[in-house]
């Protein structure tokens, strides 16, 4: 399909700008890997210098960029100057976290708001919208750090969840089910508190989208039809109003995404957050790179599928793209 | 408030002293429709004329509740086939619109949705109100494609609306309001975002539809000219009021009320063939009256040739002056037009 072959070009040429533009920007910070070991008294300028070439450090910045693509090609995404492994597992299995602690959050934050904002939609100029847009802002004007913060007390006082982590010790032994729960347990609060956090704003976009579809000359003779309400909003008010959702929901991976990136560090979540500071922290500089460059691979698949799904309910779309 | 001339006939439609009005945010709402009364027999065909802003958009949605949520009816009543249609839920208004009361608007093309093919949508409508079979929801619509008078209503069924012209969804639209036969069809303007030719070819069918339907129909429009041709009988709307009401014929070439007397001296004539008319059009001059409040005298006085004095501060009622007609006016016109 020439859409696709399209869209992946792009996002090649968008991977290779953001990766170019991180190494320049993380090469312009003072210092590097081996900065802090110069300050250290116990360690030898001989020892200095041989892990200045051991780790390629010694070469030009053009060069280790190249060798780093070079090693992308190989998948392996270049080798943490702190470990001396491949970057890609580490990364790898740090975007995984990611990726499941963000999806389980999109899902549930649009299964929220997809009601709640047709809901409000339907009831628009009524008492009930009022209380629920003054909780909305509410809920917008709290920094995603403090909603995490209060989320990990409560965990804390109650005892009820646990404050940091992904899985128990000793999850190895457990069986399936027990590993499921488990790992519910522990993801509780990190997804409550990505969906807090972007619950608001898609409410808000759901509410505005249907409410203009409602309002429309389009809902009006649908309604003049006599076609019942419940097919009214799923088979004509719904798919008239998914046009700025869909592109919405591409928005809301991106958005998802970076309060995802903190929320992990606050709850101590096994993602690339975490990975991402630390890796900053000792200009572990190529760990740097392949985190971003996993977060831009996690954020175009986001927008392909939100191109995907456009394509696939617009007629008019697809004919154009024909 | 009018009399009735007609005879004992039960009406289809009633409207009594209807008024709509629609509220502005920190400003006075804005009434505009003001006790309008309007009956319809079986099978009878009614314009409605008037010009932007008169009030026969907001008198068709009141009628079929479909008002926006700024809009509401503020007194009257609406009777459809003896059934109060004002306070009825919106579940009971539901199983009655398509089915014994249709509407067609002026957008066909906002009227259709655009993920839907075309025969689908028209043979949802047969299936929201009867049960019948998914194949034959499909004949039907077939049916009705080629009632509404479409070529190859085959590749049309399978068209989505983007796909097809202005004048074909808007026959498309017509189709899905008589899938059901209504009793009643209210088109508001259903063909003013069309081209001459396509206008035409809709006037047609809409005539003919209702002669083979025996079906009633409220017209609204701006142009008397496509009245000429449908209605039978015509009541003139001027700022949420109707002000005169009479027989096509008599209204067309004789009205009453200074108000289309100068409407029908604003459609350009067609003298001597072809060749341009070098006469300039005629213009009425001024505006509409703002409707909140509305003025105290005649709506109309500002505007109005034939103006009295008392015509500023005294409202005309509507009195009865032939067989079937009335005017709303303190110096109404008897006679052709100047």
């Amino acid at each position: 399909m020439r859409f696709l072959s399209r869209r992946a070009l792009h996002g090649l040429v968008l991977l290779f700008g953001v990766s170019l533009l991180t190494f320049v920007l993380a090469e312009l910070a003072p210092g590097d890997y081996l900065s802090r070991l110069r300050l250290d008294p116990t360690v030898s300028d001989e020892t200095i210098e041989l892990m200045n070439e051991r780790l390629g450090l010694d070469r030009s910045a053009a060069a280790r960029y190249f060798y780093w693509l070079r090693s992308v090609a190989r998948l392996e995404l270049g080798y943490s100057y702190q470990s001396g492994e491949p970057v890609a597992g580490r990364v790898g299995a740090a975007a995984r976290n990611t990726l499941w602690l963000s999806g389980v959050a999109t899902l549930l934050a649009w299964a929220v708001a997809l009601p709640l904002g047709l809901w409000l939609a339907e009831r628009r100029g009524r008492t009930e919208v009022a209380l629920a847009s003054g909780a909305t802002s509410l809920l917008l004007a709290v920094p995603d750090v403090l909603l995490a913060l209060a989320l990990l007390l409560l965990a804390v006082r109650t005892g009820w969840f646990p404050t940091g982590g992904m899985v128990s010790l000793g999850f190895a032994e457990l069986g399936w089910s027990a590993r499921l729960l488990d790992l519910i347990h522990h993801a509780a609060l990190p997804v409550t508190a990505l969906v807090l956090t972007i619950v608001p704003t898609l409410v808000r976009h759901v509410q505005a989208a249907f409410g203009d579809v409602l309002d429309s000359a389009f809902l009006r003779a649908v309604r003049g039809a006599g076609i019942p309400r419940r097919r009214r909003l799923l088979r004509y008010a719904l798919p008239a109003a998914a046009n700025p959702l869909i592109s919405l929901f591409g928005l809301s991976i991106a958005s998802l995404l970076s309060a995802a990136l903190l929320i992990e560090v606050v709850m101590s979540w096994p993602g690339i957050g975490p990975l991402m500071i630390a890796a900053v922290h000792s200009q572990d500089i190529y760990v740097v790179l392949a985190v971003v460059l996993a977060s831009t691979v996690l954020l175009l698949f986001g927008n392909l599928t939100a191109d995907l799904a456009l394509y696939a309910l617009d007629p008019r779309i697809r004919r154009e793209g024909e | 408030m009018s009399s009735h001339l007609q005879s004992e006939r039960p009406s289809l439609l009633q409207v009594r002293s209807l008024s709509v009005e629609y509220s502005r945010a920190g400003a006075a709402p804005v009434e505009a429709v003001r006790e309008v009364g309007l009956t319809i027999q079986p099978g009878e065909a009614v314009g409605i004329l008037g010009e932007s802003g008169s009030g026969k958009s907001s008198l068709a949605l009141a009628i079929t509740g479909l008002l926006p949520p700024r809009g509401r009816t503020t007194g009257g009543s609406v009777r459809f086939e003896g059934i109060e249609l004002l306070g009825l839920g919106e579940a009971d208004l539901d199983r009655l619109r398509g089915e014994r009361l249709a509407m067609v608007f002026q957008e066909p093309g906002l009227a259709l949705s655009p993920f839907m093919r075309v025969g689908r949508q028209i043979g949802e409508v047969l299936r929201a109100h009867r049960t019948v079979s998914a194949a034959a929801a499909r004949e039907r619509a077939l049916d009705l494609l080629s009632a509404v008078r479409i070529e190859e209503p085959d590749s049309v069924y399978h068209a989505y609306p983007h796909q097809l012209s202005g004048g074909q969804q808007q026959r498309v639209v017509i189709a899905q309001a008589l899938i059901c036969e209504p009793k009643l069809l209210i088109a508001d303007e259903p063909t003013a975002a069309l081209d001459t030719v396509t206008q035409a070819g809709l006037v047609e069918l809409f005539r003919t539809l209702r002669a083979e339907l025996d079906m009633a129909l409220l017209f609204i429009t701006h142009d008397p000219q496509l009245l000429a041709a449908l209605a039978d009988r015509i009541a003139v709307m001027y700022a949420g009021r109707i002000v005169e009401r009479a027989p096509a014929d008599h209204l067309l070439s004789a009205a009453a009320h200074p108000y289309p007397r100068e409407l029908l001296r604003c459609v350009p004539a067609r003298r001597g063939g072809v060749g341009r008319d070098s006469s300039p059009l005629h213009v009425i001059p001024g505006m509409s009256p703002s409707l909140s409040p509305p003025p105290a005298g005649c709506a109309f006085e500002s505007r109005c040739p034939d103006r009295l004095d008392r015509c500023r501060s005294e409202e005309p009622t509507e009195q009865p002056l032939a067989a079937a007609r009335s005017v709303a006016c303190w110096n109404p016109s008897e006679g052709p037009p100047r």
